[in-house]
């Protein structure tokens, strides 16, 4: 068969591509594993090392660090739940119900997908100071609660799964509005949401610029920040310490993908395919 | 209450109109429902839009008081050379990591959208990790692997018979390092969204390419390529919108510092170090801030409309 060769060649492309993708993760792990002496030596240290839990102990002795952990899946999952739950609702909604102005409506909110956010960096961050919000999760949680991106997506994937008639037939049973949403179009949208959700996720866990702005105190520091200020004044004199915090910010997130990354390849994957 | 009249008409994709309504009011369960996106967006999007509008004619430090300065903040923008230096850079790290992660992001979705592939989803996965750690943390892996004295980067190079490159010390080592990072982090996203957008091409397409004998270049350009331009478009609108707008790379990297002669200073970088949030090494003043903010936002809007003429001409030629 002519299609075997082809992919060989397609193998021969892929798998160096992907250990050139894999090898940060590596030397992530090299480094945690290290001691001092072994980083900053000639040759360097190319394997594992023996001295992660050492590096851990030091690092829990020095900073305040499963605080921002715990910070980080606070932000991460209240914030998360509301943007899905608004973008879920609210796209269903645009999707599958009629309404006047509802096309214009829906028009301005994609323009604002691409307004540029940047110019409200000193407005925005003026505001929270005026609502007190300063040193408060509110500027993480409230003003990124309803996504344009998550509304459109979960527009597409309702104007892909929801039939129409299943409303119809729903309404005729004398489903009232949040049961049709509820009984209808969450299980319909449920790998759209499930996607969605995991990325919402990855975006809080990460998000660096906002917390930078808006939290001083360091008993409220998100991870993102926290290390920042572990790599400041630690990463000149214990660099395997700011690796071992560095690969256990990033395990978190790793394994949850790694659990969900079906769910999260095949939404974005099968919804497309169903249209 | 006249209006409702006018939207009955059926559009595209019909819905059965059991029941006649006449008042907008009957439709405040659907209103209420899509609210919270307009609400926040009047709150947090419509009135600091305003509110810069202010605060751009200002000098303030954020703590004393405000000076009206009118225009001046404008006029410093574009006399003062920081910000043309902070576009500059931003171009350059946008065109040396976007544009290249997009072309190779296609490429490799094309590569993994042929169905008889195994181990698809091992690809993919790998492709994505990066997209699923922080960003703060790329950035201190990327710091030690491109380390001037015991980075591994130079060490391989000096290995093989090359001489090592001061990447952190030199203004475009500084850069390239950035891009490589962008390059590395977002390439797995785009993977994604590309296969979804040539998953959802009809297979039948394709079958009949092939009884007309076309090979997978042909089925490529013409098929494949013409099939997912939406997607294409979607893309680069959100990605130039994203890679005008690099911060964090480029501030982690650098210590909060922006490298060598500040060649990876971006204009977001710009505006932040003048709400003096990060190091303090330019004395902190909101109004030019504000001003470099409106300079992100009128180069992102130039930028939106080119790239919707660069698509809608792209759709009339392939149509």
């Amino acid at each position: 068969m002519k299609s075997r060769p082809r992919m060989w060649v397609q193998h021969l492309v892929l798998v160096p591509a992907a250990a050139l993708f894999a090898f940060p993760f590596y030397w992530l792990v090299v480094m945690s594993t290290s001691r001092t002496s072994d980083i900053f030596g000639s040759p360097p240290r190319l394997i594992p090392g023996s001295q992660l839990v050492a590096n851990i102990g030091r690092l829990f002795d020095s900073v305040d660090f499963h605080q921002a952990f715990l910070n980080s899946v606070f932000v991460s999952v209240v914030a998360t739940a509301v943007t899905v739950t608004i973008a879920a609702l609210s796209g269903f909604v645009f999707a599958m119900f009629r309404f006047p102005a509802r096309d214009w409506l829906f028009a301005i909110l994609l323009v604002t997908m691409t307004l540029p956010t940047g110019v409200m960096l000193v407005p925005m961050f003026q505001i929270y100071v005026d609502l007190g919000w300063i040193n408060t999760y509110l500027p993480l949680i409230v003003p990124g609660a309803a996504s344009a991106f998550g509304i459109f997506w979960m527009r597409q994937a309702a104007r892909e799964a929801v039939s129409y008639e299943v409303i119809e037939a729903a309404r005729v049973d004398g489903a009232g509005f949040l049961r049709v949403f509820w009984h209808v179009g969450v299980p319909a949208l449920r790998p759209a949401i499930a996607g969605f959700t995991v990325f919402q996720f990855m975006w809080n866990w990460n998000e660096y610029l906002w917390p930078l702005l808006v939290l001083n105190d360091s008993a409220l520091y998100t991870l993102p920040v926290a290390l920042q200020q572990l790599n400041g004044t630690h990463g000149t004199s214990d660099y395997p310490v700011v690796m071992a915090a560095t690969l256990l910010a990033t395990i978190p997130l790793i394994v949850l993908f790694l659990f969900f990354r079906r769910m999260v390849m095949s939404s974005v994957t099968s919804g497309a395919v169903k249209g | 209450m006249t209006q409702t009249a006018t939207t009955r008409r059926p559009g595209k994709t019909t819905t059965p109109q059991l029941r006649k309504r006449r008042s907008l009011l009957r439709y405040w369960r659907e209103y209420l429902a899509i609210s919270p996106f307009f609400i926040l967006f009047a709150a947090f999007g419509l009135f600091p839009l305003l509110f810069a509008v202010y605060l751009s004619m200002v000098s303030w430090d954020g703590l004393g008081d405000i000076e009206w300065v009118g225009p001046d903040q404008f006029v410093r923008l574009f006399s003062s050379g920081e910000f043309t230096h902070a576009l500059g850079n931003t171009v350059i790290i946008f065109l040396t990591a976007q544009v290249p992660v997009i072309l190779a992001s296609l490429g490799a979705a094309a590569l993994l959208s042929s169905p008889k592939l195994r181990a698809r989803g091992l690809y993919q996965t790998m492709f994505f990790l990066p997209q699923v750690t922080s960003i703060v943390a790329v950035a201190i892996v990327f710091q030690s692997l491109f380390s001037n004295e015991y980075g591994i980067i130079n060490a391989i190079l000096e290995g093989v018979g090359l001489s090592s490159v001061p990447w952190m010390t030199t203004e475009w080592g500084v850069r390239l390092v950035v891009s490589i990072m962008i390059f590395w982090r977002s390439f797995g996203y785009f993977v994604v969204i590309f296969l979804a957008g040539i998953s959802s091409i009809p297979p039948t397409l394709y079958e009949a390419a092939r009884l007309d004998g076309a090979g997978s270049w042909r089925i490529l350009r013409s098929i494949t390529i013409p099939m997912i331009l939406p997607t294409v478009a979607f893309v680069a609108v959100t990605g130039t919108i994203s890679g005008f707008q690099i911060f964090t790379e480029p501030q982690v990297l650098t210590n909060g510092l922006g490298g060598p002669n500040d060649s990876v200073v971006t204009m977001m970088f710009l505006q932040v170090r003048y709400m003096g949030a990060t190091l303090q090494t330019v004395p902190t003043d909101l109004g030019f801030a504000t001003a470099i903010g409106w300079g992100i936002f009128v180069v992102l809007i130039l930028l939106a409309v080119l790239n919707a003429r660069v698509i809608a001409k792209r759709r009339k030629e392939l149509s």
